[in-house]
């Protein structure tokens, strides 16, 4: 019955995940264009201005630095969310296959930590050149994320050391 | 480290895998990680069970060596 129910929500998530994989495979190359729209429509309501203005930490309009580091930004948050959508797909189906324990899973949760890392010191390093509220949010976001699975892929490792000296106690 | 020298003594007793799995109720996956040095640990209990059926003392099955670096 355990087993099931793992095996299951596992699956479930798996599902969940390639849904979420195909969404952004189809949005990320699409994200200049649609931050082009939004600037041109959305931006230019007069209420939304002042509330982006203090939103973005932003004095007076946006200037075209500003808006392409923005771009530059929503793309990396693209291209990494892909990248640990399909790291978090590996981990489910070493799970289904019920054995989670393995150095493949460590990896691919050290792989996390270090995308999310780098995106940090990327957020940061923007955040230094044109301050703006989203990207420092998404700063602490990507922080918490890489130290959980920091610590989860050490957890791991620790598990499947001990997994490894159990399979070999004859 | 320590050398399981299975084979040695299956030898002696002309004792093949399957017929000491079937004694000693130890799968031949696991007596095969034993008698090939892969093992990290044996319980009291399979040791027990390899010595009563070669009828031998733990010391004819093990052996240490020094680590040679």
């Amino acid at each position: 019955m355990e087993k099931l129910s793992v095996s299951a929500l596992s699956k479930l998530l798996r599902y969940a995940l390639y849904f979420v994989f195909c969404l952004g495979l189809f949005v990320t190359p699409f994200i200049h264009y649609l931050l082009h729209t939004f600037r041109n429509t959305v931006m230019n309501t007069e209420g939304f201005e002042e509330f982006l203005k203090f939103s973005m930490l932003t004095r007076g309009n946006i200037t075209s630095g500003e808006y392409y580091s923005m771009v530059a930004e929503v793309y990396l948050l693209g291209i990494t969310m892909l990248f640990i959508v399909s790291r978090l797909i590996k981990i489910c189906r070493s799970t289904e296959r019920e054995t989670p324990f393995e150095k493949s899973t460590y990896r691919a949760l050290k792989h996390i930590a270090v995308a999310s890392f780098i995106s940090v010191v990327f957020y940061i390093v923007k955040f230094l050149f044109f301050p703006a509220a989203p990207g420092l949010m998404l700063a602490f976001t990507f922080i918490m994320t890489g130290l959980i699975s920091s610590v989860f892929s050490q957890l791991i490792k620790k598990a499947a050391e001990i997994k490894e000296e159990n399979d070999y106690t004859v | 480290m320590i050398i399981v020298n299975l084979d040695v003594m299956m030898a002696k007793r002309k004792m093949s895998l399957n017929e000491l799995s079937e004694k000693t109720g130890i799968s031949a996956t696991n007596l095969s990680i034993l008698k090939t040095n892969k093992a990290k640990a044996v319980r009291f209990t399979t040791l027990d069970a390899v010595c009563s059926a070669l009828k031998c003392q733990p010391g004819d099955v093990l052996e240490y060596e020094e680590d040679l670096k």
